[in-house]
């Protein structure tokens, strides 16, 4: 394989990691951690794919992939958000119900293909591909420039001062969640349509979740950062079957993407902590004493 | 003058049974500073909470230019232009200076745009000599640099009526100085300006007229003119009158306690905070360090507490280089510590009296196993040595008052018998009464024979209780200035390059 093609595999691997991950780094922006991506992403993809094969348009398959996922966060927002419920176990709970749907949604579908996602001749990527390249410097725009992302931010870092201010907490941040679920929804639905002519079988968002919450960290809640970070994740998993190839023993190919990633964690950090970005307070609040 | 605001008969009663508020009516006019005095604890700030909507009292009327107003949220006041600065700034940590204002103008019903807030906030700035920086995160800044911005925040919202909590609080005399021509200027653009203070000297000196309030009540209400030192401490205190704490005479030790040879600290920017500090404090001797907050008093607190390790230099602790060691080890060779913060660093909120001392003690004690029972003697010794007033030793630390909590924090720092007393701020936001004692016990620990480090913003305090003073300014120590003081050449070392 040469270098373009890796690139273009990364960039793939990378997009509906990209999508997941934007949408939990909007989510804990408002001072929230919704544990239940990797659920959200499962209901996506096979939302995705009933809704491609009993319709047969991409489209369709695309937001239904999104409606799923926002059905299913709804039960954060009344649990976690309006009841006040623990964001872990409400979160992990997502995790196991979008699973168990998943499979039930999945099955009417019966493994059927449904709306393959190509690419677009000529430029090697497709539609979603090129649609999740541009939200990283739209989310910027938002959270840095308009003052619907400083609300966010707001509520994110202190929620009594804001409400105190008098900002609708539980609104921005039922918001916040339900757009999140939206992009894990689309992330997952991308796995199947773009990964597996939008078939779909158990598993196959499997794991995709918790890294997307992981790259929200390692691009240190930014979205230019995030962008960064599930790239560098994409590119890892592009290369990693050629690893073997290259002479790498087979124990350290397996550890390779993880040691990977913890090197970029440290440098993220120090260059983040340089320019004065911070997370946001009411999630990782240790940060900022240290 | 016209009256703006007008609070009548306003009772207010805590949950817990405290009458902050007994029937208090005040009249706040247009174009005039109103002093509000009054001893911790008499109910100032829960008077302007109820003034700005943060509060709804549980009796009383609230008139706003002839009208009777209701306000169900500190929203409804902002809209009429009523606005508290409350006495710690609440900003958000992550946020910029200007998106914060920004924020608060939009909530208010006067949106702009982020470059216009920044703009404004600039030459506002530049207008009151308020030292502004709108595009700078809000975390890396002082209480005092916050303060500021709170006042910026005020005048950008052309507020009719400013309600100014304790706003000296974490301010040099000279910012204090400035602050008062700033509250004039606000009352000469015709605003009403309430300053709400516990010094009597600042409402002398910079209002028209002056309420005093004691116990929840509203003793009295004097006009400049009219006002004298004497008449209002018997207003303030009754029948108590507050003395200053003296520093007998003799001079220092030979033995040093503590000291720093050409210390480099990076601020957490990567900066330099601290830039080649070298200095020295003596047993039996009280040592201030003066200056204005945000020069890197903080990063060489920690230095010498022992919270972030300097790049460069020395720091030594009873002769031993303790530049590497962490704080646990510091302290075990008797250092005390008295934060800043006395919730949140100084004491565990949420937790009670007793964990709160066994939780310091227990990492100096050692040992696998804790001995509540003899931990719970301790907290009960020192709540009585230090006269807490606290209902039992089991209370949440968080349900003590401000000065309480200092007290017990200081009686479980100095109690063990602490060989050097490193302390921030100590008397930040007490009254009268609790800084005097808290003072007190500084130079009785410096008696027995402690090295006592205590930075603070309060040139007064340090000239009062210290035996030499290094001024902080811009990262570099200078001095030290040694007894009797020269007030002018310390102030002007506070500006110094």
């Amino acid at each position: 394989m040469n270098p373009a093609a890796i690139m273009l595999t990364g960039l793939s691997e990378a997009t509906p990691l990209l999508l997941a991950a934007l949408g939990e780094m909007i989510v804990e922006r408002s001072g929230r951690v919704n544990l239940g991506v990797e659920g959200m992403m499962a209901v996506g993809a096979a939302a995705a794919a009933y809704a491609g094969v009993y319709t047969g348009s991409l489209a369709a398959s695309l937001a239904f992939g999104a409606l799923a996922a926002c059905l299913l966060a709804l039960v954060y927002v009344v649990a976690v958000v309006i009841l006040g419920l623990d964001q872990i176990v409400v979160g992990l709970i997502l995790v196991f119900m979008g699973k168990g749907l998943a499979d039930i949604i999945g099955s009417w579908a019966g493994g059927a293909p449904g709306t393959p996602l190509t690419p677009i001749p000529g430029l090697g990527i497709d539609l979603v591909e090129t649609a999740s390249l541009a939200l990283p410097p739209i989310l910027w725009l938002i959270l840095y420039h308009s003052w619907l992302g400083v609300e966010l931010r707001a509520v994110g870092e202190d929620e009594e001062e804001a409400a105190a201010r008098g900002i609708n907490v539980r609104l921005v941040r039922g918001l916040a969640v339900l757009v999140g679920a939206a992009l894990a929804g689309i992330g997952g639905a991308y796995v199947a349509d773009a990964f597996h002519y939008g078939r779909w079988f158990s598993g196959v968002t499997e794991g995709l979740g918790w890294i997307a919450i992981a790259d929200v960290i390692l691009g240190y809640w930014h979205p230019l950062g995030v962008l960064a970070a599930c790239y560098l994740t994409g590119l890892l998993f592009a290369v990693k079957p050629l690893l073997p190839v290259l002479g790498v023993p087979a124990e350290l190919v397996d550890a390779a993407p993880y040691l990977a990633v913890l090197a970029a964690q440290v440098v993220a950090t120090v260059i983040c902590r340089r320019l004065g970005l911070t997370p946001p307070a009411s999630v990782w609040w240790g940060e900022l004493t240290g | 003058m016209e009256a703006v605001l007008r609070a009548e008969d306003i009772h207010v009663t805590y949950p817990n049974g405290v009458r902050a508020n007994v029937g208090v009516t005040l009249e706040v006019r247009g174009g005039e500073v109103l002093g509000l005095l009054g001893e911790n604890g008499a109910g100032k700030t829960t008077l302007v909470k109820v003034l700005s909507g943060l509060l709804r009292p549980d009796k009383g009327r609230i008139i706003y230019m002839g009208r009777e107003v209701v306000f169900n949220t500190p929203r409804d006041a902002l809209r009429l232009g009523i606005i508290l600065a409350p006495q710690t700034p609440r900003l958000f940590p992550g946020l910029t200076v200007a998106e914060d204002v920004g924020l608060t103008m939009r909530l208010a019903g006067r949106g702009m745009g982020l470059q216009e807030v920044r703009r404004r906030l600039r030459e506002i700035s530049r207008e009151y000599g308020l030292g502004v920086d709108p595009d700078a995160r809000v975390w890396r800044l002082s209480m005092g640099e916050r303060q500021r911005v709170n006042l910026a925040k005020i005048i950008m919202l052309d507020a009719r009526v400013a309600l100014l909590d304790e706003p000296t609080t974490h301010l040099t005399p000279m910012e204090r100085r400035s602050l008062v021509q700033v509250m004039r200027r606000m009352a000469s653009e015709g605003r009403a300006v309430v300053f709400i203070t516990h010094r009597i000297g600042e409402a002398l000196e910079a209002c028209d007229r002056i309420a005093v309030m004691r116990k929840g009540r509203l003793v009295g209400v004097v006009e400049r003119g009219e006002a004298s030192r004497e008449q209002l401490l018997r207003m303030m205190f009754g029948d108590y009158t507050p003395s200053k704490p003296s520093r007998r005479s003799g001079g220092p030790g030979a033995g040093r306690v503590l000291e720093l040879v050409e210390v480099w600290v990076r601020g957490p920017h990567g900066t330099w905070a601290v830039r080649g500090a070298s200095m020295s404090v003596e047993e039996g001797c009280v040592v201030g360090v003066a200056g204005v907050a945000g020069n890197g008093q903080r990063e060489l607190f920690e230095t010498v507490v022992g919270l972030r390790r300097p790049v460069r230099g020395r720091v030594l602790l009873m002769g031993v280089d303790v530049t590497r060691a962490p704080p646990l080890a510091r302290r075990r060779m008797g250092m005390a510590v008295i934060p800043e913060e006395r919730l949140g660093w100084g004491l565990v909120p949420g937790r009670s009296i007793v964990f709160n001392i066994a939780f310091a003690h227990a990492w100096l004690d050692g040992g696998f196993m804790v001995d509540w029972q003899s931990y719970r003697r301790l907290a009960e010794e020192i709540v009585s040595a230090m006269k807490v007033k606290a209902r039992s030793v089991e209370d949440p630390v968080d349900s003590l008052s401000g000065g309480n909590m200092q007290r017990l924090l200081l009686g479980r720092e100095l109690l063990r018998g602490a060989r050097l007393v490193a302390a921030m701020n100590p008397t930040a936001g007490l009254d009268a009464r609790t800084a005097e004692a808290v003072d007190s016990m500084l130079v009785e620990a410096a008696s027995r024979g402690a090295g006592v480090l205590v930075f603070s913003e309060d040139l007064d305090e340090l000239m009062t209780i210290s035996d030499k003073i290094y001024v902080m300014s811009r990262g570099r120590l200078h001095g030290p200035f040694m007894r009797p003081f020269d007030y002018k050449a310390v102030a002007a070392a506070m500006t110094a390059g």
